[in-house]
């Protein structure tokens, strides 16, 4: 063996003898250093009373397109409610497509956050592992006067809370009362097909178009979609959830009517939309109409006060089936590996309690979020502006992804692959509505097993 | 001291110290090896083990109870139209800019080795769009496509060309084409760099000789120069090929597979799948069609490198 006859002082310092040895006593330190803290100390047991005082709490929320509701929870809720209790509480803000990623992470992992806020559906994908919060739930529930359908159905499962249900976004059409004028018409198109024939009549006045988003993004395709597809009989399924219903005549009606409007009053751009293609359109005045949460009008009123007091925000028309919405509903979970749940379920009590839950709906979006219960709509309804006044019917008109089955994780799932917008994305290239069809339904009978 | 330490003569019975134990180059070099397979084993042989096992699952994020499937989420995604859309579309994808990333790579790599002022700065900003972080370049990209405001259409509509600018990310064709046309600009400086290495390693006598025996350039570079950079060339190709196969973060920020699916790519549909509808095994199969692809090119490469290096 070769030995080195000469060594220098850098030698002996960083021998690969002596790096060795300094990198397996490093290893050992940091292996055997101090345990990470856990997410909570448990304090109290769930049934007993609470002791908040020294504990943790974490807390995953979304980014809200209405930054004063960010800084409710970043500001409002850490000074009124952690400081005061000694609760150590982080409020870790994610944006709406990147919450889901951290969530499911989260699960698989057994370790994360505290609190969640979940979307849609998820309550049923995820039911396995998430704590049973009926107690808080009902009470919430009882004191706002009661939940809409839409929130039970998206937070229970089968027949428990796995979420206690937070509110929802309320969209609704956002469009130029000025440019609707222009073109003759009085009033808001109250059906679709009146819709197709006045938004024909604005795009070829004004040269702007109905701008609705049929991309891939998790709010507005989806919630303009459904109800469409709804409001004319049409549906994934049956009642059951176990038959398929997509390839029958109500949706054809659905696509031959969508596929009017969107030639007549829309633009091919909108194939590529996300849920804030349209927000930047309609400020930058491309487009005279689009279906949004109020963060169009909201964010107007600052930036732009003529386009704000142009714009008028009814509900989405009825077809001939009725009017539906499908609102953007959040709920708050509590993951399982939570050992000690008391903080979390005391944290969730505070912020949906309606003493609480009134002043947020006034200080962040003043309409943008809706309450889950009835007193949302009535002593508690936040804003003054007359405008706002139909979202107060969109907690009763909301319906949920599976409708009218009840959610289920084959319905949250068909939503994820977008099946349903793309459905509509495909007669809108040009397919025919049999064809796209027959596409969706092939694509189901996978997603629902059938 | 140690050196008297080292040349300690070892008895029977006496066991070696761990000094003497180090200074047998067989057990250092696992030694030192340990590191680097630990790094590997965590974070690419268990998950892609992971996957492996999940795919065979019937595991979602909302099982407990997990059962063996066999195949099953394989052949169930044969029977997907999504599925099979996207595949065609990685393979276009992948086979339309590796082509595109070669041309535009040899030729940035020829330009860049002629002399000219300022030669190393323009290098250096030759690697700009390969050392920009993706996800960043890409949104970048995603304001040049965007409907409303790209400024491709508003040079397409000032200059008189169309009366309208072209629907980028919003008609199926044009998407391709669109994460396509980012995938190119952002590849092509690591075949232009590493083509160029290839260059300045070609020996200018060859190409003088050529010269002499009146060879034009086209002859010398068709004859000297490519065969003799054929060998980076194939390596750049394949890491490409391997790279671009499994992309995911372009095709996120720009189209998330839309519109109607005519840009998901199996790394995009996979997401979709396992994190967004929580399919986790359904997922893990899609990923795992990649594999076969992906181990040929690797296969490829190592039999390529063992003859270059016999």
């Amino acid at each position: 063996m070769h030995r080195r006859e000469v060594t220098t002082s850098t030698d002996r310092l960083f021998s690969r003898r002596r790096f060795i040895y300094y990198s397996a006593a490093l290893a050992a330190a940091v292996a055997c250093g101090p345990a990470a803290p856990s997410a909570t100390s448990p304090s109290a047991s769930p049934s007993g009373p609470v002791q908040l005082k020294g504990t943790k709490v974490a807390l995953l929320h979304w980014t809200s397109f209405v930054p004063d509701e960010d800084k409710w929870f970043k500001e409002t809720l850490v000074n009124d409610w952690a400081k005061p209790n000694g609760v150590d509480l982080t409020v870790e803000l994610v944006s709406a497509n990147e919450a889901q990623p951290k969530i499911v992470a989260a699960l698989q992992a057994g370790g994360g956050p505290d609190v969640m806020l979940l979307q849609w559906t998820w309550s049923h994908l995820y039911a396995d592992k998430l704590s049973d919060v009926s107690a808080v739930a009902e009470k919430i529930g009882s004191d706002g006067g009661g939940y809409y359908d839409v929130m039970k159905q998206n937070a229970q499962v089968q027949g428990v809370w796995r979420a206690v249900p937070f509110g929802m976004t309320g969209n609704a059409m956002h469009y130029r009362e000025s440019l609707l004028k222009q073109s003759g018409a009085d009033k808001f198109p109250a059906t679709w097909s009146e819709l197709a024939t006045v938004g024909a009549d604005v795009k070829a006045k004004s040269k702007l178009f109905l701008g609705q988003a049929l991309g891939h993004s998790y709010g507005d395709p989806p919630t303009f979609a459904f109800p469409f597809l709804w409001s004319h009989g049409g549906s994934e399924t049956d009642e059951t959830g176990k038959k398929l219903a997509i390839n029958s005549a109500a949706t054809k009606d659905a696509l031959v009517a969508f596929k009017d409007l969107f030639t007549k009053a829309s633009d091919p751009q909108c194939l590529s939309w996300d849920d804030s293609s349209n927000n930047r359109a309609y400020a930058a005045k491309q487009i005279w109409a689009t279906l949004n949460g109020a963060s169009v009008y909201l964010t107007a009123q600052k930036a732009d006060p003529e386009l704000a007091n142009d714009t008028q925000l009814p509900l989405l028309p009825a077809g001939p089936k009725g009017q539906f919405v499908l609102g953007v509903p959040f709920q708050y979970a509590v993951p399982k590996y939570v050992k000690d749940p008391g903080p979390a379920l005391e944290l969730i009590s505070y912020v949906m309690s309606p003493k609480t839950y009134g002043p947020f709906m006034k200080v962040g979006g003043k309409g943008y979020t809706l309450a889950p219960y009835k007193k949302g709509e009535g002593e508690l309804w936040p804003s003054s502006d007359p405008k706002f006044d139909p979202f107060k019917k969109i907690g009763a008109l909301s319906k949920w992804y599976g409708y009218p089955a009840p959610p289920s994780p084959a319905a949250t799932e068909s939503g994820s692959k977008y099946i349903v917008v793309d459905m509509f994305a495909k007669v809108a290239q040009g397919e025919t509505p049999e064809f796209a069809m027959t596409w969706a339904e092939g694509e189901l009978k996978k997603v629902y097993k059938l | 001291m140690r050196a008297e330490a080292r040349k300690r003569p070892v008895t029977a019975g006496q066991l070696p110290t761990i000094g003497e134990v180090l200074d047998r180059q067989g057990v250092l070099a696992y030694v030192l090896l340990l590191p680097g397979l630990l790094i590997l084993t965590a974070f690419i042989g268990w998950p892609f083990i992971t996957s492996l096992w999940l795919s065979v699952t019937d595991q979602s994020v909302s099982t407990s109870v997990v059962r063996f499937v066999g195949l099953d989420n394989f052949s169930d995604e044969l029977r997907s139209q999504i599925f099979l859309q996207t595949v065609r579309n990685t393979f276009v994808y992948t086979g339309v800019t590796v082509v595109f990333k070669l041309a535009f790579g040899i030729g940035l790599a020829v330009l860049m080795n002629q002399s000219f002022r300022l030669k190393n700065l323009a290098r250096a900003a030759l690697l700009l769009p390969w050392i920009v972080p993706t996800a960043l370049s890409a949104i970048a990209w995603l304001w040049l496509f965007d409907a409303t405001f790209s400024v491709f259409n508003w040079a397409i509509v000032r200059s008189g060309i169309a009366d309208r600018g072209i629907n980028w990310l919003g008609e199926g064709s044009w998407a391709m084409t669109s994460i396509i046309i980012a995938n190119v600009w952002r590849g092509t400086p690591f075949f232009a760099i590493s083509i160029l290495a290839g260059l300045q390693t070609v020996d200018r006598e060859l190409l003088d000789a050529a010269a002499v025996d009146g060879a034009s350039r086209w002859q010398r570079f068709w004859r000297i120069t490519i065969p003799l950079i054929r060998p980076v060339v194939l390596i750049v190709m394949l890491f490409s090929v391997v790279s671009t196969i499994s992309d995911f973060q372009l095709v996120y920020v720009l189209t998330r597979g839309g519109p109607a699916n005519s840009t998901h790519l199996l790394g995009t549909l996979a997401y979709d799948i396992a994190v967004r509808g929580g399919q986790l095994s359904e997922g893990a199969a899609v990923s795992l069609y990649m594999f076969p692809v992906l181990i040929v090119c690797v296969v490829v490469l190592l039999l390529y490198l063992r003859r270059s290096s016999t």
